[in-house]
């Protein structure tokens, strides 16, 4: 597995650990799958840039996201509560919305904000459309996906057309910059504070970590952020 | 050119007919996208005044009065802010380095800073609109009727009309920035 | 001269398709194989079209707004799917091509991002805020068959259904009535039931618009419809005041509307019965009125005559405070100017016990100057929800009879109240009480009853006596954070409603963009609860498209043409002329106007208005008034950042008189203590109110986290209002609170 391969697989993994869970991702978690699946991401490419970085402590964290053998009432209710988290986190809560998915209320403190018109230009000059049932432009799933997207297209430029691969790197780059650097961190933080579940305090920490490597790599010679990011997480400790 | 031909866009704003809803100022909010701490326009309450129970009160909307000397224009470093011929003033947004030099000078407080955008910000007599052939936003949405816009260097025009039927006033005339902004109490 | 591109200063343009050289549009996509995406769940590659799609193209759609109840016509401009601005139809009567504040801010009511945007079941303790998203099915289903389970039990009845004045409501009303409930909980008992029935008890109906355009002089009582905004109305009232016409304004407040008016007069809350008393008795005295208007129009002048007598204005000064030469002048006046003279119907007039005989002696004041249907005076408006244009409708069967009594004491206890109007605070103590009956479940659209009805700790208290509490709303506000089961609905920019009729138009409230969430429509979301209940027959129409088609019928127009124009004038209808009552026949018993009602002695009521004795506040203490700002639409609009960036709170406003013997300076704050509960505010202090009131606004005080912009900010009214009850309308009595105020200690 390559270097490229690798982080397309993570932003895979990310954008449907913060879709809406089903029984799928739950049975996923709940065997075992889902950390079969990081690790032999990471094992793969312990050489690449994507799987190098992560704390180990946070490594220990994936391979241990699912608990040993559970029964079926703790699979039913992990279900549930797996819905009722992403529910209280991510869409509608009482007492309130911790941490709303969405760019546009980071900065703005609405939806569909600038943030979010900038996103969809993004997307449709590069001849993408948001689905009728998807979610919003400046969504964290959108956003990963359009990101996964970009390294899609610069797997499939080095193949072809290798002159592409600067713009589509140029590309990322700026999207990071102008996006994913503006939010994702404080909605990381947010989820890490603020979720009852393990599973998703593990997720927010991976997107924390590989979104500094991805920005740090993307941003070679720039100070370099994931200094920050460490200090984030020694703060919070 | 002669002065004759140039146009001169101006408001007449009468008081009278201010309600104070701020409708003017929410729809530029959405018009200018302008940030929700901020506005371009405002609408002053003067009072209650007096002892009950024989009060007064009245309501004074307003916005960046596009004077004929601009004293923000003046103490721009980088030219950014300009007056057009027909007497808009604007900032270039891509020449203003933020330095706030001009929100000190403007005697009406009408610039705003654009911490987002990290360029000062402010009325544009909503001039994409006019070019448009357009009002302005505020005129667009008030329901009494309190503003009017147009060129008072044509004799035809409503706020010409407003003006010469009715004593005006400037604000803060003193300043001698020759405001465009047109009071009838 | 600088270059016109240095001019273009259009906000949006920055946000155009752009840069990226190099790399044209779709070819990155062109390099992906489709396959690879098929995990994608919000993002698609794109149709050839759709990507060389140019965007930053503004539409234009006609809509109707929805942030108050007077239904203004809009037109959304909409840019690459986002609604960038919302400006007035000016083929709508109502706007007329103007926008108030609340209309202007319908952006950030759809863009606000404490939305309720799934469906959710409630998994904690009832009021613990636990809740997950549910699927529409499992949502629907379980409302359903609570529902089905409390009319297996216990019937029908024991189902309280409650809505505000929307344009769905039809079909509400439709599922109520087919489900096979009387108890119907509208916001009207809590707002303009006695408007509605003094008026309609006077002339036969209460659908009554003054004639801005040719009048001369308006008595306001309470209305300030520069704060309660009325669009078309507002505008009607300021050209009125520049074209010369006088304006008495009575409230105890120097309201907006009182700063624009000839006179403002500070009456004390409930002597406006005693000042209209007062103004009708010297038009009789003095013989101001329309002799000839009332031989021929009207009945029981001679009653009035009789009783009016003693209410001389040097006595109404000691009840009103206002004095006497003042009373005698706005009588001469406004006879002096009639008919082109108005008393203005209001909506609450200064809502105490007495409020239905206030009603009657405005409506009796107009009668007297022989106004109705003359120029510059009262009309009758022939409008409200049907209007005078018939839509088409779907068939379906009669309703079942409805067997039991209704919890609000219609009839038995408020024999003259309409079953439409209601009672509805009462229906809430109905339920807290189990009497007559015990209800068991409540669904509530759109509507926040334990922010609007008064004493809200009662209401929280009935909240705990019932099975089911399901909610339909946009934000999860205080009533949804107690509730099962919580629907969410699209906002009126996303969603279609029935039709909506303004004079000779019919009007269209489209969607002008897809719906942003998991929402859906009203129409929808009481087909698919009504088909869940069995009531298929009822709700026979399979979309809102065809909802709207079959409304559509007996018009010349298709919806497709619809959605474009926005309204369909109908040309060929009855002509509106001015003329006398004679030519119109009234809908009163005796078919004609009033002014004894004899309806109202067969009941026990006065026929004609007297005096009747209110306690005030007594030493030291206040009446608790509220109203509303331009803003604000009750307790539904706080949440929107463009509206409460300017009106973030509601402060108290007291006058400086009484802030400074209890020590209280501006922007202290306060505790307002009533005998049922207290509150803290800051006290604003100023002129502009009498000594002996305090007023705030109301619809401030949210309790619901989930609302962050508003969550906190200022208090809520209805915590001290005690419920009190007009015996005759069923108006909520909500000046006859008294209040004691005093400082928070430090």
């Amino acid at each position: 597995m390559s270097d490229l391969d690798a982080r397309i697989a993570i932003y895979e993994i990310l954008s449907s650990a913060f879709s809406r869970p089903g029984r799928d991702l739950a049975m996923e978690i709940l065997y075992g799958r889902l950390a079969r699946r990081i690790n032999g991401i990471l094992k793969e490419c312990c050489e690449s840039s994507a799987g190098c970085c992560l704390p180990t402590d946070l490594l220990d964290q994936l391979r241990s996201l699912s608990p040993p053998a559970p029964e079926e009432r703790e699979r039913l209710e992990f279900v549930v509560d797996l819905d009722e988290e992403y529910t209280r986190l991510f869409i509608n809560a009482f007492p309130t919305l911790r941490v709303p998915p969405y760019e546009s209320y980071y900065r703005e403190k609405r939806m569909m904000g600038r943030a979010a018109m900038e996103c969809l230009f993004l997307y449709r000059s590069d001849g993408l459309t948001v689905r009728d049932e998807g979610e919003l432009p400046d969504h964290i799933v959108s956003q990963l996906e359009y990101l996964g997207f970009l390294c899609l297209a610069e797997s499939a430029a080095q193949a072809g057309s290798p002159d592409a691969v600067p713009v589509l790197r140029r590309k990322q780059r700026e999207f990071y910059e102008k996006h994913i650097m503006t939010w994702v961190p404080d909605f990381c933080f947010r989820v890490q504070s603020h979720s009852k579940i393990h599973f998703y305090r593990v997720m927010a920490r991976l997107m924390k970590n590989f979104t500094a490597i991805e920005n740090r790599n993307l941003n070679p010679g720039k100070l370099d952020p994931f200094q920050e990011v460490m200090h984030d997480e020694i703060a919070q400790a | 050119m002669s002065t004759k031909n140039k146009k001169r866009y101006a408001f007449v704003i009468e008081i009278s007919k201010c309600i104070d809803c701020k409708a003017c100022m929410v729809g530029c909010m959405a018009e200018n996208n302008v940030p929700v701490a901020h506005s371009r326009n405002w609408v002053h309450q003067k009072g209650p005044n007096g002892v009950y129970p024989d009060l007064g009160m009245s309501f004074e909307p307003g916005n960046c009065m596009h004077c004929d000397n601009p004293p923000c224009e003046r103490v721009c470093p980088t030219r950014a802010t300009y007056k057009r011929e027909d007497g808009i003033v604007l900032v270039d947004k891509d020449r203003c380095i933020g330095c706030k030099y001009c929100m000190m000078a403007c005697p009406y407080n009408a610039r705003y800073f654009d911490e987002e955008k990290g360029v000062v910000d402010k009325c544009t007599f909503c001039v994409h609109r006019i070019e448009a052939g357009l009002d302005t936003s505020c005129v667009h949405t008030c329901m009494t009727g309190a503003r009017t816009f147009g060129d008072i260097n044509d004799p035809n025009s409503d706020v010409s009309k407003l003006l010469a039927m009715n004593e005006h006033h400037v604000k803060l005339s003193s300043a001698g920035s020759g405001p465009a902004i047109f009071y009838i109490y | 001269m600088k270059s016109l591109k240095r001019d273009n200063q259009n906000p949006w343009q920055g946000l155009s398709r752009r840069r990226f050289l190099g790399v044209s549009a779709g070819s990155i996509a062109a390099g992906v194989a489709v396959s690879r995406l098929a995990g994608f769940r919000s993002l698609a590659i794109a149709a050839k079209e759709t990507a060389d799609e140019v965007s930053g193209y503004l539409h234009e759609i006609p809509t109707v707004c929805e942030m108050c109840v007077w239904r203004c016509g809009l037109k959304a401009k909409v840019r690459d799917g986002v609604v960038v601005k919302l400006e007035g139809n000016p083929d709508h009567p109502n706007s007329r091509g103007k926008l108030c504040p609340k209309g202007n801010a319908g952006i950030m009511a759809l863009y606000d991002p404490d939305r309720l945007k799934s469906p959710m079941m409630r998994v904690g303790e009832r009021g613990s805020g636990r809740f997950r998203k549910a699927s529409w099915d499992e949502a629907l289903d379980y409302i359903a068959s609570a529902m089905e389970k409390i009319k297996a039990s216990y019937g029908p009845q024991a189902m309280v259904m409650s809505s505000t004045h929307n344009l769905a409501q039809l079909q509400f009303e439709n599922l109520m009535q087919a489900y096979g409930t009387p108890n119907y909980g509208t916001q009207r008992s809590l707002c303009f039931n006695a408007m509605v029935m003094g008026f309609t008890m006077t002339y036969g109906t209460s659908d009554v618009v003054g004639d801005y355009a040719n009048t001369r002089y308006i008595i306001y009582n309470g209305r300030n419809l520069l704060d309660g905004i009325a669009n078309s109305e507002t505008q009607d009232l300021i050209a009125a005041i520049h074209s010369g016409a006088k304006v008495v304004v009575l409230d105890p407040r120097f309201t907006k509307t009182a700063a624009k008016a000839s006179a403002w007069l500070p009456v004390r809350p409930g002597g406006d019965l005693a000042f209209f008393l007062a103004v009708n008795n010297v038009i009789i005295r003095e013989e101001l009125y329309d002799k000839e208007f009332i031989d021929k129009n009207t009945v029981g002048f001679e009653e009035l005559v009789r009783e009016t007598a003693p209410y001389t204005p040097e006595w109404a000064e000691k009840k009103s405070d206002i004095p006497a030469a003042q009373i005698y002048k706005v009588a001469r006046d406004f006879a002096a100017a009639a008919p082109r003279a108005f008393a203005h119907p209001n909506w609450r007039t200064s809502n105490t016990l007495n409020s239905f005989q206030i009603e009657r002696s405005i409506a009796i004041l107009n009668a007297l100057v022989g106004n109705w249907n003359q120029p510059g005076g009262l009309h009758p408006a022939g409008g409200g929800d049907g209007g005078g244009i018939e839509l088409g409708s779907i068939p379906q069967p009669p309703y079942p009879r409805v067997a039991s009594l209704r919890l609000d004491g219609v009839p038995l206890k408020y024999p003259l109240v309409p079953l439409k109007l209601g009672v509805f605070q009462e229906m809430r103590d109905a339920i807290l009480w189990g009497k007559p009956y015990q209800a068991k479940g409540w669904l509530i659209f759109r509507q926040n009853p334990l922010m609007s009805l008064s004493d809200r700790a009662r209401t929280l208290e009935a909240f705990k006596k019932l099975d089911l509490i399901a909610v339909i709303d946009i934000l999860p506000n205080d009533t949804a954070y107690y509730a099962d089961v919580i629907l969410p609905e699209s906002t009126y920019l996303e969603r279609y409603d029935p039709l909506s009729v303004a004079g000779n138009k019919v009007f269209l409230r489209q969607p002008v963009i897809p719906p942003m969430y998991d929402t859906k429509s009203a129409l929808e979301i009481f087909k698919l609860l009504g088909e869940r209940l069995g009531l298929h027959e009822f709700f026979n129409y399979k979309d809102e498209e065809a909802y709207l088609n079959a409304q559509l019928k007996p018009l010349n127009i298709t919806l497709e043409e619809m959605k474009k124009t926005g309204f369909y004038e109908v040309t060929s209808g009855p002509e509106e002329k001015p003329g006398h009552p004679s030519e119109v026949a009234l809908q009163t018993a005796s078919g004609k106007i009033e002014i004894a009602s004899e309806t109202l002695s067969q009941v026990g009521y006065d026929a004609v208005p007297k005096w009747k004795e209110i306690a005030g506040p007594g030493d030291g203490k206040f009446y608790l008034l509220t109203g509303k700002v331009a803003q604000m639409t009750q307790s539904s609009t706080q949440n929107n950042q463009w509206l409460s960036k300017h009106v973030p709170e509601n402060l108290l406003w007291i006058h400086p008189s009484a802030a400074g013997v209890r020590g209280i300076q501006d922007g202290d704050l306060v505790y307002v203590e009533s005998k049922i509960g207290r509150i803290a505010i800051k006290a604003k202090v100023t002129e502009g109110i009498r000594p002996d009131c305090v007023w705030t606004i109301f619809g401030y005080g949210h309790r619901s986290k989930g609302l962050r912009t508003t969550y906190a900010k200022g208090a809520l009214s209805s915590e001290i209002h005690e419920s009190l009850t007009d015996p005759v309308s069923g108006s909520q009595a909500l000046s006859q609170t008294m209040v004691s105020v005093y400082k928070v200690p430090a």
